[in-house]
């Protein structure tokens, strides 16, 4: 018997024969693995039991969900944020901040990580951080920067005007 | 309690106290059932015979049929000997137990045994590390290639083992001195620093080095 959890799904459900994500009540409710019911070949659509076969992808994401971080700012790639990162000296911890402009967001899941570039005292600095760090005490938003492009490794060669970020308007709803 | 066959799920990353990134690979460690003991009077050898995957009879060969039946138990798809090392002692498990992943701990240092990744026919390159030729002052043609394999007229022959291109990897490679990270007793799973190898759901055996 394979492992998994036993689901009860309508008839609308009955749609396809691969691992969906389902929305109900606004909740993904992942990692639902759907089977085609033999009923359907007859045009009869029943609600059916299915097995959800714990997958291997499935594991993998269980196993870094506890780790994935929710109390972030939904931060965009051209906002200017302030990352307030814990630093262990010895036994001393501090707090550091860099402010900069993401300029890029890449990977998915507990992999995810950003990159925060700064030019200080007339020299480019980039700095890349695990979204889902611990060691993040706190990331601010202090700029949302309106921008059409997902990296903006422009920003490395750009020089005055062309460097520049128009800021984001932003609407309250 | 000296090791499990298991099931590589794959490889993805947790953060350690100090919030620093571990890789790790996570495997799919037991239930796995003890089918039989070898015993030094009776085989010559002291091993624990542990079985993983329960599969209805239909799927299982005559002579393993014969081979569960005589022990009584139900049927596995995978069954493998494993031997003490490290002065471990198998007389506190019986014929019948379950051992799951809790036999593991955090930190524990353990051996992981699969099938790596078959690679074909590769050159020596990839299979001996070689270092290849430099592509580019006058280099002719040969740029991944292996050298002179050998003298002239004497001995006029290639002496045997030479490294040479051929067949790479799906063959038994064993990692030893891995950490495990965390333990998951309920969902049996084991999350492994480094790499572990062969493909994605291909099987493992899991050694304990103490």
């Amino acid at each position: 018997m394979p492992e998994g959890k036993l689901y009860l799904c309508g008839p609308y459900l009955i749609v396809a024969m691969h691992l969906m994500r389902i929305e109900i009540t606004g909740r993904f409710i992942e990692n639902l693995f759907l089977v085609r019911s033999p009923l359907i070949t007859i045009g009869f659509f029943l609600p059916s039991i299915y097995m959800g076969g714990t997958q291997q992808m499935d594991i993998l994401q269980q196993v870094g969900r506890d780790q994935i971080r929710t109390d972030l700012p939904d931060y965009r790639v051209g906002d200017t944020v302030k990352v307030h990162y814990k630093i262990k000296e010895g036994n001393k911890e501090r707090i550091q901040v860099f402010q900069g402009i993401v300029i890029q967001k890449k990977g998915a899941g507990v992999s995810k990580t950003f990159t925060v570039r700064k030019v200080s005292s007339g020299v480019g600095v980039e700095r890349i951080f695990p979204q889902n760090s611990p060691n993040i005490d706190k990331l601010e938003i202090v700029r949302h920067g309106q921008v059409r492009r997902a990296k903006l490794f422009y920003l490395r060669s750009a020089q005055g005007k062309a460097g520049r970020i128009k800021e984001r308007r932003r609407f309250t709803v | 309690m000296i090791g499990l066959i298991g099931k590589k799920i794959g490889m993805t990353q947790v953060f350690d106290s100090d919030g620093k990134v571990v890789p790790v690979t996570v495997i799919k460690a037991g239930p796995c059932k003890v089918i039989c003991k070898r015993t030094e009077a009776e085989n010559g050898y002291e091993a624990l015979q542990l079985g993983f995957e329960e599969i209805p009879e239909r799927k299982v060969s005559k002579p393993m049929q014969g081979h569960f039946k005589k022990y009584n138990c139900s049927y596995y798809r995978y069954v493998r000997e494993f031997r003490p090392t490290h002065g471990q002692n198998i007389d506190s498990v019986q014929i019948g137990d379950e051992l799951k992943a809790d036999i593991f701990g955090e930190k524990d240092s353990i051996s992981v045994s699969a099938n790596s990744k078959g690679r074909g026919f590769t050159g020596v390159m990839k299979r001996h590390n070689f270092g290849g030729f430099i592509s580019s002052h006058g280099t002719h043609e040969t740029f991944r290639g292996p050298g002179s394999i050998g003298q002239c007229a004497q001995p006029s022959r290639v002496f045997k083992g030479i490294k040479m291109a051929g067949h790479h990897g799906n063959s038994k490679v064993t990692v030893r001195h891995l950490t495990v990270v965390k333990v998951d007793p309920e969902n049996n799973l084991i999350m492994v620093k480094g790499a572990v190898p062969g493909h994605r759901n291909s099987l493992v055996t899991i050694h304990k080095e103490q």
